[in-house]
């Protein structure tokens, strides 16, 4: 009987909360949150709620068109395994208390999940045999290649200063020492730039600049596939936004149940607005720029970053 | 990218003013009191000229004799009887209006007019004929 339960509960994390349907709808929620505000602060009046439940619906209801001379069954894989890899990081992630599943080591473990994504646009836009999807592609990678190094670097510092590479218990360290925070905002903000890389939104959208190379390494991509690559970058916005709670922020802040799940909700709100503002107030940079940008001034300020988190660790023992 | 997000201010401020587009068509659109819209025609005002037809670059107005004529004004005895003044009846094809009211300029008695009507769209080509009596 307990195992019965023990499964039905882990389905239960898997595909309902915080598996797949919370992600799928709070991502949903997040992209409409994020559209609105991009427009308002445009001075445009923004899509309805509900407008991107309709783009998903009527893409997956659209003809999907499988390209000659493509590989088919990568092709059509691909959108599943970038949603499966963000299903899996978002249950190390703590959304309402400590994560379902939490281990020793857990934040390299969502790091690399997370770029798991990432790694299927670059494959999505290889084996879609067509010239923009492959300039996609290449760029998707050259992107993944700059924006990482800062992301990883800015993530360690925390760690170190925690004492710990469990992403629950920097949540509890942070939890505990409040003031802790405050030197870690270089590093929050330069993991904030970039999730934006990492979610390949402006100013580092040249993987899919649409007046340059039409839609990137999506450009093959119809019906229901591209919905669910779409979906998928919706729900690796919230996976972004809980990784940098629980790293930056503290997480729930030591509550649990309805009022860490509301803690939860309300700093990744404000983590999607700081990702519009830097979206809105920015326009899109090129590759090399990107590149320069990340590995010339982001890898050193963590490494800055990272340095003063070793003294902070020294100071307090 | 010299300067970025040098709009930054700009940005937050647009959060708090009212916005330059509009939620149409779920909320009435405003157009400005000068929009060359539907064209409106006064037939007691308009004398015939057909400087309108002359002015429209799209051939869309037509200027024709009215079939019902006012009957004219019963004459004073011994006097020459005056004749009454002449109905004209203007046929607008809104399908081939550009909404120039290049008519409206130029006509002399203001007989032509701009309205703020703007929603013209039909699936009856019949219904954008439309004949001003």
């Amino acid at each position: 009987m307990t195992t019965i339960d023990s499964i039905l509960l882990s389905l239960t994390y898997v595909f309902v909360f915080p598996g797949f349907l919370f992600l799928a709808f709070y991502g949903l929620f997040l992209q409409w949150l994020d559209r609105k505000l991009t427009a308002v602060m445009q001075n445009r009046v923004g899509p309805p709620w509900f407008q991107p439940a309709a783009d998903f619906i009527k893409l997956v209801s659209k003809e999907m068109i499988v390209p000659e001379g493509c590989d088919m069954t990568m092709f059509k894989l691909l959108p599943y395994f970038a949603i499966a890899a963000v299903m899996t990081s978002i249950l190390i992630l703590p959304v309402w208390c400590a994560a379902p599943y939490s281990f020793q080591g857990d934040l390299v473990a969502v790091i690399y999940l997370l770029t798991i994504p990432t790694v299927t646009f670059f494959l999505a836009g290889w084996s879609s045999s067509s010239p923009y999807a492959t300039i996609g592609a290449m760029r998707v990678l050259t992107q993944l290649f700059a924006y990482e190094v800062p992301l990883m670097l800015s993530l360690i510092g925390p760690a170190i200063l925690a004492g710990t590479w469990n992403i629950t218990e920097i949540a509890g360290f942070f939890t505990a020492h409040k003031t802790s925070m405050l030197p870690q905002l270089p590093g929050f903000l330069i993991a904030l730039l970039a999730l934006q890389g990492k979610l390949e939104r402006v100013p580092f959208d040249m993987p899919h600049a649409k007046n340059e190379i039409v839609g990137g390494q999506f450009t093959e991509y119809s019906g229901r596939l591209l919905a669910f690559f779409y979906l998928a970058v919706d729900m690796e916005m919230v996976a972004g936004a809980a990784l940098l709670n629980a790293v930056f922020l503290g997480g729930t802040l030591g509550f649990c149940g309805l009022a860490g799940f509301a803690v939860f909700l309300a700093k990744t709100l404000g983590i999607v607005f700081l990702l519009a503002l830097i979206k809105v107030a920015m326009g899109r940079i090129r590759i090399d720029q990107m590149v320069r940008l990340c590995w010339q001034i982001l890898a050193p300020l963590s490494l800055g970053q990272i340095l003063l988190d070793v003294f902070l660790k020294l100071r307090i023992g | 990218m010299k300067k970025p997000a040098r709009i930054l201010g700009e940005v937050l401020g647009h959060l708090f003013i009212r916005k330059a587009t509009s939620n149409y068509p779920f909320e009435k659109a405003v157009v400005d009191s000068r929009y060359r819209g539907k064209i409106a025609f006064e037939a007691d005002k308009c004398i015939g000229c057909r400087m309108c037809i002359r002015a429209c670059p799209a051939k869309a107005i037509d200027i024709q004799l009215s079939a019902d004529q006012p009957a004219p004004a019963p004459a004073a005895e011994g006097a020459a009887p005056v004749p009454a003044k002449k109905k004209f009846d203007c046929i607008m094809s809104l399908d081939h209006c550009i909404y120039c009211a290049q008519c409206v300029d130029i006509c002399p008695k203001k007989a032509l007019l701009s309205t703020r009507e703007f929603e013209l769209a039909t699936t009856d080509r019949k219904a954008m004929r439309l004949h001003y009596k």
